[in-house]
């Protein structure tokens, strides 16, 4: 078999990337286990099977893959991204729905939307956004969706994806002082807004999926704007982390949209003047 | 954004001393750029003699002292077949009285000096004489760059030369310097090249100064070293901003040829393996077969240059000729799980000049890739495994030995 170089590579693969996502969302996952028992561990274990059940049915259509666990990570997220009071086939139902939108799209790399905050948006009519309410935040916060329980844990886990050098600072950052303007124009307190799950969800986490997001260090910043300030607001309007969600879901692809219109007129311009 | 923010961080590997190899027993001396024979099977031959010329190149000439054998068809290293010249050597490497008529390089002109490059052979890596090279950079020149790094990671056939047979690579660098009056001459070596670095800090002064590079592949690449040293500005060719970049072998090779009348006859190799690393100087010719055989080295899983650019080794009794890349022996890789582009944005971060690799993953319409250097950064970092490269039209690499 005739090969081409480089013969070497660095190492870095896809499955790699989303194990590494997948144990920085363990911390949180955790914490929701001890801090909403049987409940939280059903729903938890509930949007992971769906996920992963949907992924290898899929898989058999030639339409996704077990191998490069990206339906682990989503199972984990829709899971922390829904209230504990969520039942168990609905979890289940929202796991499902989102790696068969993912697979509809084309599969792993070509979706538009993310998967896991898709299916929490779908699952809205059964379970309702619940808003930030007053805390405590860093920990036992009970008032929210499983991922908002504790801060602190999911810091953890940002921290450990800081370490794999997976965290996206030019949108983190940007997303928590845009979350601090507007949520504090909406009346929180920003130690609150900092402090809250939600925010740690939306900054570290949900803006991290490298698919639907812009790569352009420019664009990065203005996503980590739009992001945190839209996801802010409608959290303190009543959304809370289904809020936060809702607005990486809608800033995500309108930004890599952007990104690759912008950057194919400057090539396609570059060329014809060559 | 130049070199030092992009590219990736490679370590170079520790240089090696250069060992002279004893002649093989016959030399292969293929005629790759329509040279016409000027001997015939039965004449004996000395080293450094005349042996082909015309056709509007470089002359060629003996490496060894010995008789014509042959002048069939030979396979290079990469498979080619090309007519050749087949001397077998009698071991005496006895040199050619042309070579001990030197000239007193005083009385040369700047033409004189052309001329003197010229008859000597010399031939820089991608083909082009080195004599055409100075005579295009002409007078003028802003900036001389000699680049002490080989273009891959594991090879240190420049950092060997430099630090073994320094006095030759300077009094090269002199001459050069002479010959071309620039404005300043650059030396340029890696940070972890402490020994070249040493020798270099030695010889400075005036318009020679060192250039420490920072360790990230592609060192070497002569367009990113004249971006980064010299000034040129990127879709600027090196002529118009006044930059001319050499290996330190060339300048070595010009030494030689200038101060010991000996023309481009003996090649520097590196062989690189698993753990170890070793130079050798063999007269050009010298089949790729001894050079690994002094190594301890088999000829399975050899590249022909380093790993992140090389090709598979076809023939190892191919000849080692000017411009060698050098030869890696590496058990290919256990291919990696593929998958779709997952948008990191890792390629656009790594390319030294500024493409985007991701956008060949796009279904629509390609743009057309200006400017890509082949150095393969992007698919070396890239966790979807994508051939990025190929998606992109590689390039056809030059032929070269």
């Amino acid at each position: 078999m005739e090969r081409f170089p480089p013969y070497v590579h660095s190492g870095d693969a896809t499955h790699l990337r989303m194990t590494d996502a997948a144990i920085a969302l363990l911390p949180a996952a955790a914490g929701a286990v001890w801090f909403f028992g049987s409940r939280g561990a059903l729903v938890l274990a509930a949007a992971l099977a769906g996920s992963l059940v949907a992924e290898a049915l899929w898989a058999r259509l030639g339409r996704g893959s077990l191998r490069d666990g990206s339906a682990a990570v989503t199972g984990l997220l829709l899971g922390l991204l829904l209230p504990a009071s969520c039942p168990w086939w609905a979890a289940m139902l929202g796991g499902v729905l989102a790696i068969s939108c993912k697979a509809l799209s084309g599969g792993l790399g070509r979706n538009l939307l993310n998967p896991a905050i898709l299916g929490r948006m779908l699952l809205l009519p059964l379970c309702p956004a619940v808003p930030p309410g007053d805390g405590p935040y860093l920990m036992a916060h009970l008032g929210g969706a499983l991922g908002e329980a504790s801060s602190l844990l999911l810091l953890a886990g940002a921290v450990y994806l800081a370490l794999r050098r997976l965290l996206p600072w030019a949108v983190t950052v940007p997303y928590l002082a845009a979350a601090v303007v507007a949520g504090t124009c909406l009346g929180a307190a920003p130690t609150a807004v900092l402090c809250w799950g939600g925010t740690a969800l939306g900054a570290c986490f949900l803006t991290a999926d490298p698919v639907t997001s812009p790569m352009d260090l420019r664009m990065r910043v203005v996503y980590g704007i739009a992001a945190g300030g839209g996801g802010a607001a409608l959290a303190w309007l009543g959304w809370g982390a289904a809020g936060v969600a809702a607005a990486v879901l809608v800033a995500g692809p309108l930004l890599r949209g952007a990104e690759t219109l912008l950057l194919r007129r400057v090539l396609h311009g570059a060329a014809a003047e060559n | 954004m130049g070199l030092l923010e992009r590219g990736i961080r490679l370590r170079r590997a520790p240089s090696a001393a250069v060992t002279v190899l004893p002649p093989p027993d016959r030399v292969v001396l293929p005629l790759l750029w329509g040279e016409r024979p000027l001997v015939r099977p039965g004449q004996r031959v000395l080293r450094g003699q005349r042996i082909a010329d015309g056709g509007g190149t470089l002359p060629l000439h003996a490496s060894v002292s010995g008789t014509v054998v042959d002048m069939g068809h030979h396979r290079t290293p990469d498979g080619l077949r090309r007519p050749a010249l087949v001397v077998e050597s009698d071991g005496a490497m006895e040199p050619s009285p042309a070579q001990t008529r030197r000239a007193v390089l005083d009385d040369l002109d700047d033409a004189a000096l052309l001329s003197l490059l010229y008859e000597a052979g010399i031939r820089l890596p991608d083909g082009t004489p080195l004599a055409d090279a100075a005579a295009d950079a002409g007078p003028g020149l802003q900036t001389l760059i000699l680049c002490a790094m080989d273009g891959e990671p594991d090879l240190c056939t420049e950092d060997a030369v430099l630090c073994s047979d320094g006095e030759t690579a300077l009094s090269g660098i002199r001459l050069l310097e002479r010959l071309l009056r620039p404005r300043r001459v650059l030396l340029a070596v890696g940070a972890r090249q402490k020994q070249a670095a040493a020798a270099a800090g030695r010889w400075c002064g005036g318009r020679l100064q060192l250039a420490m590079m920072p360790e990230r592949y592609p060192y070497a690449h002569p367009q990113l070293l004249a971006e980064e040293l010299g000034g040129q500005m990127p879709g600027q060719t090196s002529r118009e901003a006044g930059v001319l970049v050499l290996p330190v072998t060339a300048a070595a090779a010009a030494g030689l040829a200038a101060y010991d009348g000996l023309p481009a006859v003996d090649v520097p190799v590196c062989v690189a393996w698993d753990g170890g690393r070793a130079v050798y100087r063999v007269p050009a010719g010298t089949p790729v077969r001894a050079v690994l055989r002094a190594a301890g080295q088999p000829a399975e899983h050899v590249l022909l240059g380093g790993p992140m650019t090389g090709r598979e080794l076809v023939n190892p009794d191919g000849p080692i000729l000017q411009g060698f890349p050098g030869l890696t022996v590496r058990r290919p890789d256990r291919p990696l799980p593929a998958t779709a582009c997952i948008r990191c944005g890792r390629c656009a971060a790594v390319c030294p000049v500024d493409l985007l690799p991701w956008m060949s993953q796009l279904r629509r319409a390609q743009p057309v890739w200006h400017g890509c250097l082949d150095c393969g950064a992007c698919q070396y970092v890239c966790p979807a495994n994508l051939p990025l490269l190929d998606a992109m039209g590689r390039r056809t690499p030059a032929a070269v030995g």
